[in-house]
């Protein structure tokens, strides 16, 4: 692929191949927003026949998604407190120190999000069943904050790392114990990468499936509700409603995140 | 040495929380393992924990007759594994896991290049978010989405006959092994969705790693007479490898174990991550499906440890 | 005079690094004692033992006479001004002159009044309401001063204070921190790696090679007694007379550093006698410096001496002699220090 990368310009090659890889991320999203509107119910035809905001009306109506909406907002505020506490925690104790089985400790963070999400709920679900515990929504909790830690301790670590270790001596040598120095100094230097952390926390939580398949038993998640409604559809252009709906909620907190971070370092998105 | 107590009075708790703070400063490991304590305990028993007794599942074998489990050890399931029907599911796979990681490379290297080198200050923000907003929103959505624009009246085929390529597309389908009755139910689909869903883990890492070549380097290249492909060959690509690298690692993961994508859009052919959940959910085959999930651990091992001498850690 | 800061056989191990190794070491109360050495030569290590932020793999430190091993940096009575100043970014300067005051549980009004008064020493009363990051490096270093010295410390340590202030400023503060020395009258203990500044500034030099102290004494002691070849060298220019360089300039057989301003030139040779050495040599170098011009004149062999001569009043250059040039030079014997040689020949 010859670019042209020494003069300061792109090439035109180079900016319709980024722009429509672009637009290739995006369009799909955007034709969700079309077919919330549609007036068609029975298939997916396009262009919608016409429009219509009564979807939005029903959907309203529907106790189902009231209740799948507030089991995964409930779960992923939860979950996403736990991975905060944990997360820092982790992060406090690697970001510096070296000791004997550092490596490992660091793969066993990352391992929730580097091995497929099957492997994690698969491996929930058959403890469980071993260990008699009954499905509930601490089950669903349990799964959530195990791969949320990761997304938290990889902020919170980005923001240590860059933040000079002296602050932290400085405030001990004029008299601050651990306490007030986390109070005072590390607190106020990492909240906001801690805050970005815990945003994508809860963005991941709130609309993951595969995980929670296997440790949800009979309750319904918003994801499970819309993957039930993926398989067998019964009204199409609800679930349209809710998809959109789903996108609006997970974006405000990814946008939060990139502007609590922005300026000093990237929000870490390797993190699902 | 000035003793706490001819401190002005901190506060009526503030000895305790000293006294604990000199406790964990005289005894550092102490501290270390405070901290470490929680979330290990949580990771290393709860997550690990589950992990491993699943591995150990996959000893022991599910009796023919009962359908029950035989708690004695065998490597009866890892057989089963080699049925050619299993081989066939776990060939499947990888080449999926394959060709999505290739391709999703080929398309993320110019957008990843773009946001590195020549896009600046609000483009570079937008370029950014545009990347952010889809890896961490919805992924139900996402794959939703695809099953409105690869349906019979859906986007792409009003599309493909707006423009007249109907042939074309007929020619794709009737094409053996990819093809299918239509897009929604063949490989194609299939291999659409997972390179849309898994694209922005690959544009990240590369975009890291072409971030942190210095622009002298380039320059350097140049003023010592390369040509900008032959830069772009040997200085520019080698260092953006690491990148790739650690962007596949996802691609490559996050499609040996999904099973939820081949089972909207796809053939009804099975992936491991199908083969998984039916074997533990209706079948109850517990030690074939853990048995299953053995086959992406190893690979995902093989494949760490090779990118970890590639240096493809730095560039997460 | 009492001790200020004991060090009892220290070693601070990382591994197999002895970063520190065996230090004895007595600090003054009152004194201004610097550490100097190159970089890893253990002096910020030492620095960082006495604030707390480290411990010591082996022996003790004591200060004002209670071993410290064991007490937080919060609890001992030696404050710090980091080498990045570590000003907290996010408080502005009041607070952080202030903050030592704070989490003592001071109260606000009385803790303002007093960051105002110590910015006011460091003669910066206008910056309060600034951030860190609003302030030029100068006064960031000052800022760091003030905040150290508020808790009215017994010591203060300071790490390489001036070494990103660029040269003109480093001379005004070396000025200053010694006036604020006198003024506050406690023990400043000073990490450096410029000889210059160390001898300039304190009372007694400790000087620091692979975590071993090489030499301590005056800043004069240490320059013109250095007892090894290393602070020989390290402590401004040197010539190492070998033992087999000194049968060449016909001295007892030793090893001897003598300064390159201690050699003067003559017209012609003198005869060696009891208290005199005279050579001749050819110039093969011949560096402007200045306020000095340095020569290089090989005597023999691989025996090169550096001399340098005042530039005094003769404004041509040509003045001094040319490189090529035969020359002879005479320095008084007492000139020369008997070095004990750690490094072997």
């Amino acid at each position: 692929m010859p670019y042209n990368k020494n003069t300061a310009k792109a090439s035109t090659r180079l900016k319709i191949s980024a722009a429509a890889g672009i637009a290739f991320l995006h369009i799909p999203l955007l034709l969700i927003f079309v077919y919330a509107f549609t007036t068609e119910e029975k298939s997916y035809a396009f262009p919608p026949p016409g429009l219509t905001l009564k979807w939005f009306a029903i959907a309203w109506e529907r106790e189902d998604i009231w209740n799948a909406l507030f089991l995964s907002t409930k779960i992923a505020a939860i979950s996403m407190s736990i991975a905060m506490v944990l997360g820092t925690m982790a992060a406090a104790a690697m970001y510096r120190s070296s000791f004997f089985g550092r490596e490992s400790i660091s793969l066993l963070i990352i391992l929730p999000i580097a091995l497929p999400g099957i492997i994690t709920g698969i491996s929930l679900r058959s403890a469980f069943h071993i260990a008699d515990i009954p499905y509930s929504f601490w089950t669903i909790v349990l799964g959530h904050a195990t791969f949320c830690v990761v997304v938290v301790y990889n902020n919170v670590i980005a923001r240590f790392r860059r933040t000079s270790l002296s602050l932290i001596e400085a405030s001990m040598d004029l008299g601050a114990d651990g306490f007030q120095t986390f109070r005072y100094v590390i607190l106020p230097n990492i909240a906001t990468a801690l805050l970005a952390g815990g945003m994508l926390a809860f963005a991941l939580s709130f609309d993951e499936v595969i995980v929670t398949t296997f440790t949800a038993g009979q309750q319904t998640t918003l994801p499970i509700w819309m993957l039930s409604e993926l398989i067998r559809p019964r009204q199409r252009p609800v679930t349209n409603i809710v998809a959109i709906f789903v996108v609006a909620t997970t974006f405000i907190p990814i946008l939060a995140a990139y502007y609590l971070t922005k300026g000093t370092d990237q929000v870490d998105g390797q993190g699902k | 040495m000035l003793a706490p107590a001819n401190l002005v009075s901190a506060g009526p708790n503030r000895g305790v929380f000293r006294r604990i703070s000199t406790q964990l400063y005289q005894h550092p490991k102490t501290f270390l393992t405070v901290l470490l304590g929680p979330p290990l305990i949580w990771l290393g028993v709860v997550y690990l924990g589950s992990l491993l007794m699943l591995l150990v599942q996959s000893f022991y074998s599910i009796d023919e007759f009962s359908g029950m489990i035989k708690y004695e050890f065998t490597l009866r399931t890892y057989g089963e594994l080699l049925q050619p029907a299993n081989l066939d599911i776990i060939v499947r796979t990888v080449t999926m896991a394959v060709t999505v990681s290739v391709f999703a490379a080929i398309v993320a290297f110019p957008i990843a290049y773009y946001m590195s080198r020549y896009a600046t200050g609000k483009t570079k923000a937008l370029f950014y978010l545009g990347v952010m907003l889809p890896l961490w929103s919805s992924y139900l959505v996402r794959v939703y989405s695809w099953k409105l624009i690869l349906a019979k009246e859906g986007a792409l085929n009003w599309l493909i006959e707006q423009v007249h390529l109907n042939w074309l597309l007929d020619i794709i389908l009737a094409t053996p092994v990819i093809g299918g009755p239509s897009l929604s139910i063949s490989y194609i689909g299939t291999f659409l969705v997972f390179l849309y869903i898994w694209l922005p883990f690959m544009i990240l890492p590369i975009q890291a790693s072409l971030e942190r070549v210095p622009k002298s380097y380039l320059e350097a290249s140049s003023d010592l007479g390369a040509k900008p492909a032959q830069t772009f060959r040997t200085i520019i690509f080698p260092l953006a490898l690491p990148g790739v690298v650690a962007g596949s690692i996802f691609t490559f993961s996050l499609t040996l174990g999904d099973y939820i994508i081949p089972q909207i859009i796809g053939s009804s052919r099975l992936f491991i991550g199908q083969a998984v959940y039916t074997h533990q959910g209706i079948a109850g085959n517990i030690p074939l499906a853990a048995a299953f999930t053995v086959i992406p651990i190893v690979i995902m091992a093989i494949y760490l440890t090779v990118a970890k001498k590639l240096g493809a850690f730095d560039a997460l | 005079m009492s001790v200020a800061v004991q060090f009892e056989n220290v070693s601070r191990h990382f591994g197999d690094v002895k970063a520190v190794d065996e230090v004895n070491l007595n600090i003054q109360d009152g004194e201004f004692f610097a550490m100097l050495g190159p970089s890893g030569s253990g002096k910020t290590t030492c620095l960082r033992l006495i604030a707390g932020f480290d411990q010591p793999t082996e022996g003790h430190i004591l200060i004002h006479d209670v071993q410290a091993e064991d007490i937080p940096p919060y609890d001992r009575d030696v404050n710090t001004v980091f080498q990045d100043y570590a000003l907290f970014p996010h408080m502005n300067v009041a607070e952080n002159v202030a903050y030592g005051l704070m989490v003592k549980g001071v109260n606000k009004k009385q803790r303002m009044e007093q960051a105002h008064s110590m910015l006011e020493m460091v003669k910066l009363p206008d910056v309060a309401e600034r951030k860190p990051s609003q302030l030029s490096g100068g006064q960031r270093q000052r800022i760091a001063l003030a905040r150290a010295l508020i808790n009215k410390p017994r010591v203060l340590l300071l790490d390489e204070p001036l070494g990103a202030l660029d040269l003109k400023l480093r001379e005004e503060m070396q000025i200053e921190l010694k006036a604020l020395q006198r003024k506050v009258g406690i023990t400043f203990i000073f990490v450096t790696h410029d000889q210059a500044e160390a001898l300039s500034m304190s009372d007694r030099v400790a000087v620091f090679n692979n975590g071993k102290i090489e030499q301590i004494g005056s800043p004069s002691e240490i320059y013109n007694r250095p007892q090894t070849v290393f602070v020989a060298g390290f402590v401004g220019a040197s010539n190492i007379i070998t033992k087999k360089h000194s049968e060449y300039v016909g001295i007892p057989r030793g090893l001897y550093s003598l300064r390159p301003e201690r050699i003067s030139l003559a017209v012609r040779a003198v005869d060696t006698n009891t208290e005199t050495v005279s050579i001749t040599g050819c110039i093969t170098e011949q560096l402007y410096h200045g306020e000095i011009t340095r020569l290089t004149v090989n005597i023999k062999d691989d025996l090169n001496l550096i001399v340098s001569i005042q530039n005094k009043g003769n404004k041509d250059k040509s003045s001094t002699p040319a490189v090529g040039n035969q020359i002879a030079l005479y320095w008084a014997k007492s000139d020369m220090h008997p070095l004990t040689d750690n490094r072997g020949e």
